[in-house]
């Protein structure tokens, strides 16, 4: 198959769950779209060097992370908890569902690896070598980051409730 | 297949994957087109260049070999003896 056809195939099967991965850490519709295709055309430029195709799930999903972390040093965290408050505003989100806010709000409250590690093991479903090779650090302190990051979002939903 | 879970607030626009696919196989196909260009002129280059080089230097080669055969006789003579040195060469050729 050519590379182009790769490619194509890479983003008939990632973009999807690679736009809700970026979707979930920046907020903004406008912005994950933009990071999405960013990471997207990054993916088919170096897209030669892969050899091992079984890692290609954690490949792309780390040029994502990669992209994000750049997003947040640029953007100094627009999309912190402060800026979800007035969330109402956004496009293409829905303000209706209380819970689905809070825990919006409580992941939000977690540092940024944190907030990947957490997204990447909850959301994306992805198992901790896979994290590992996505975030280059070792299952074992992936795994307490989890456990930490889980911790601070029971404690944040339980404060909200009293 | 990808096994992840969606968050319920987050929503996108009608038609928006598919436009995402449309744009980022664009983009590629663009990418693509530059690299073949880009592949085509360095070929054109590399086998202008060839020749080029070779008869450009063929001759700074070839006074090159010239000087140094030059001096390795010099100081082959110097070594031996130079009655010595026409000597062998002159058996050297009658065989």
């Amino acid at each position: 198959m050519s590379l182009y056809g790769k490619y194509m195939e890479i983003v008939d099967r990632y973009s999807e769950p690679l736009y809700w991965y970026i979707r979930r850490m920046v907020v903004s519709h406008e912005d994950a779209q933009d990071i999405l295709q960013d990471t997207l055309l990054a993916a088919y430029r170096k897209l030669w060097q892969v050899r091992d195709e079984s890692k290609l799930k954690s490949w792309v999903y780390r040029i994502a992370t990669n992209r994000i972390n750049r997003y947040f040093r640029t953007k100094a965290r627009e999309s912190s908890v402060e800026g979800l408050e007035d969330f109402g505003g956004m496009t293409y989100v829905d303000t209706s569902d209380k819970a689905e806010i809070k825990l919006q709000k409580a992941i939000k409250t977690l540092t940024p690896f944190q907030q990947t590690v957490f997204n990447l093991r909850y959301y994306d479903e992805l198992g901790y070598d896979e994290i590992s090779a996505v975030t280059g650090s070792g299952t074992g302190s992936l795994k307490v980051v989890y456990h930490n990051a889980k911790e601070k979002i029971i404690k944040y939903l339980e404060d909200e409730q009293l | 297949m990808n096994n992840y879970k969606k968050s319920a607030m987050y929503s996108v626009p009608d038609g928006f994957f598919a436009q995402v696919r449309e744009q980022a196989g664009r983009k590629a196909a663009a990418v693509r087109t530059r690299r073949r260009i880009l592949a085509g002129a360095l070929s054109i280059c590399i086998f202008a260049a060839i020749p080029a080089i070779w008869y450009g230097t063929r001759p700074a080669l070839d006074t090159g070999l010239q000087q140094g055969s030059g001096e390795c006789i010099a100081e082959l003579s110097e070594l031996y003896d130079y009655d010595v040195f026409l000597q062998l060469n002159f058996e050297q050729d009658e065989e």
